[in-house]
């Protein structure tokens, strides 16, 4: 850290690796709550055509892509609902929609190991997370649950007086079956008639299609983290978590 | 003990130190998913030459007590395991195939009132995968404490003393509570964890997971601290057998 910062300003300073550190813990918030459709009009930053999130395989590039990619999360929890109505219709079969939604997926990706840089001109930041979670979802093979060990990468914008995300990437290693051994070939379960038309059911294309982070395999060379944040004075002086 | 008065300088410095301390140690885990160990020792523990003498790095099983002898270990054991098992695989480079996963949760980090040293404990879910000759890997689980002293130099916080204190190392997909209670914990022990500590510098059980003994070790970090003391050392000097029956009772692993 710089030294010859006032009090004042290491008190400021503090406090906004304090408001980064609880933006990322209310999306981590949103998602374990199937908020999808509100994160990008609640946590992202507006009026930025380079806004980008990144998964392993590509990009969502640009607000509608990156607003799209969280919409079509919102239409598959709708989509799971109805199958688990039609699925159990003397349990939840009189419910509305509105009272199934959600249903069927629990995504928990807790953020930890924060390492959090605040550009010396205070306009920008860099967080770099450890995210080791679960998540539970309905496939096509039926109802599952998944090991998940990854990364959540972002650069960050002050707008007004808050921090918004600029660039995320969230990657993983793994996704591996809980009670698995994702050192060994994965057995594909077996599909179910009554959630057949999962399958039928596709993100939207990525903007830009290209590997983000290989996961992990016994083939794979050892893969780092994504790079570490380092000390910088302004955005244009350090590297992009995007893409 | 009485608190000390700060000024409003020194508080918030202070509290900038132990983000700091906390920062070093979330980087020394994305250093690790690279293999980076030269450099988390070049980078992250004491360079000062008296300080590097009673450097010290523990496990359940002992210490390797300077950096000579962490390095030899840490760094040149472990890359010559990494050569044996490319070759025994027949792979092009070395750590293909392999992952290393040891990220820290629950972090508690006390700063000493003198402010130039500070000790931290955290636990860790973690998670190793091991390349095999067969094309798939050996999965592991590792949870456990980490517990670490540092100390303020020129350029920052450094490691002084880290003690990475394992509770369960069991293969993914396995139920660990179905694993053999007694273990051989000695250093021809087939358990790849332990077989990977090697022979340290200071042998000896600092941590018995048989029958999730309570040994108390590492402890937490006492609150307000006013100056480092060998009595609180995460290293060798620092450590206490447990006060109550258990570990000390003369069953378990490794209890002759």
């Amino acid at each position: 850290m710089k030294t010859s910062y006032s009090t004042e300003q290491l008190v400021d300073r503090w406090e906004d690796q304090r408001d980064i550190k609880n933006l990322m813990g209310i999306y981590v918030n949103h998602v374990i709550m199937n908020m999808d459709a509100d994160i990008f009009e609640n946590l992202w930053a507006k009026g930025c055509d380079d806004v980008c999130y990144g998964e392993n395989e590509g990009w969502y590039v640009g607000p509608n892509a990156v607003q799209g990619y969280y919409n079509a999360n919102r239409e598959r929890n709708t989509l799971v609902a109805k199958l688990l109505q039609q699925k159990f219709p003397e349990e939840i079969g009189d419910k509305t929609p509105e009272e199934i939604f959600g249903i069927g997926t629990f995504r928990v990706y807790p953020a930890a190991c924060p390492v959090i840089e605040i550009a010396e001109d205070g306009e920008t930041a860099k967080g770099l997370w450890y995210c080791w979670g679960s998540h539970a979802e309905v496939t096509p093979g039926g109802p599952t649950s998944n090991w998940s060990w990854g990364f959540f990468a972002a650069d960050f914008i002050r707008q007004g007086d808050a921090w918004k995300i600029w660039h995320l990437q969230f990657t993983n290693d793994v996704d591996a079956r809980c009670g698995s051994n994702w050192g060994k070939p994965a057995e594909a379960l077996p599909e179910l008639p009554e959630f057949a038309e999962l399958k039928d059911y596709a993100m939207p294309a990525y903007s830009v299609k290209t590997t983000v982070r290989e996961a992990y395999s016994a083939a794979r060379a050892l893969t780092p983290s994504p790079r570490i944040p380092e000390a910088y004075s302004t955005f244009s002086e350090t590297f992009s978590y995007g893409v | 003990m009485e608190q000390k008065k700060f000024t409003d300088e020194e508080q918030i410095r202070r509290i900038w130190d132990v983000e700091d301390v906390k920062t070093l140690m979330h980087k020394r885990v994305f250093l690790q998913t690279g293999d980076r160990r030269a450099e988390e020792l070049a980078t992250m523990w004491v360079s000062d030459p008296e300080l590097q003498k009673t450097a010290s790095y523990g496990s359940n099983w002992g210490y390797y007590v300077g950096m000579d002898e962490i390095t030899k270990y840490y760094v040149t054991n472990h890359a010559a395991a990494l050569e044996e098992q490319a070759k025994a695989n027949g792979a092009a480079e070395i750590n293909l195939g392999n992952m290393y996963a040891h990220p820290l949760t629950t972090g508690l980090v006390e700063l000493a009132l003198d402010g130039k040293t500070a000790k931290g404990i955290w636990y860790t879910i973690g998670n190793e995968a091991m390349a095999l000759s067969d094309g798939t890997s050996h999965v592991q689980w590792m949870l456990g404490k980490v517990a670490a002293d540092f100390v303020r130099e020129a350029d920052g916080w450094k490691i002084w003393h880290l003690v990475v204190s394992i509770d369960v190392d069991c293969e993914a997909g396995h139920n660990y509570g179905e694993y053999p209670v007694y273990e051989d914990w000695s250093a021809n022990s087939s358990n790849p964890v332990r077989k990977e500590f090697g022979t340290p510098t200071v042998e000896m059980l600092t941590h018995d997971v048989t029958f999730n003994w309570w040994d108390d070790y590492p402890p937490m970090p006492p609150k307000n601290y006013e100056t480092f003391t060998d009595e609180i050392s995460y290293g060798p000097e620092g450590y206490k057998p447990p006060e109550v029956v258990g570990m000390r009772a003369g069953e378990g692993r490794n209890y002759q």
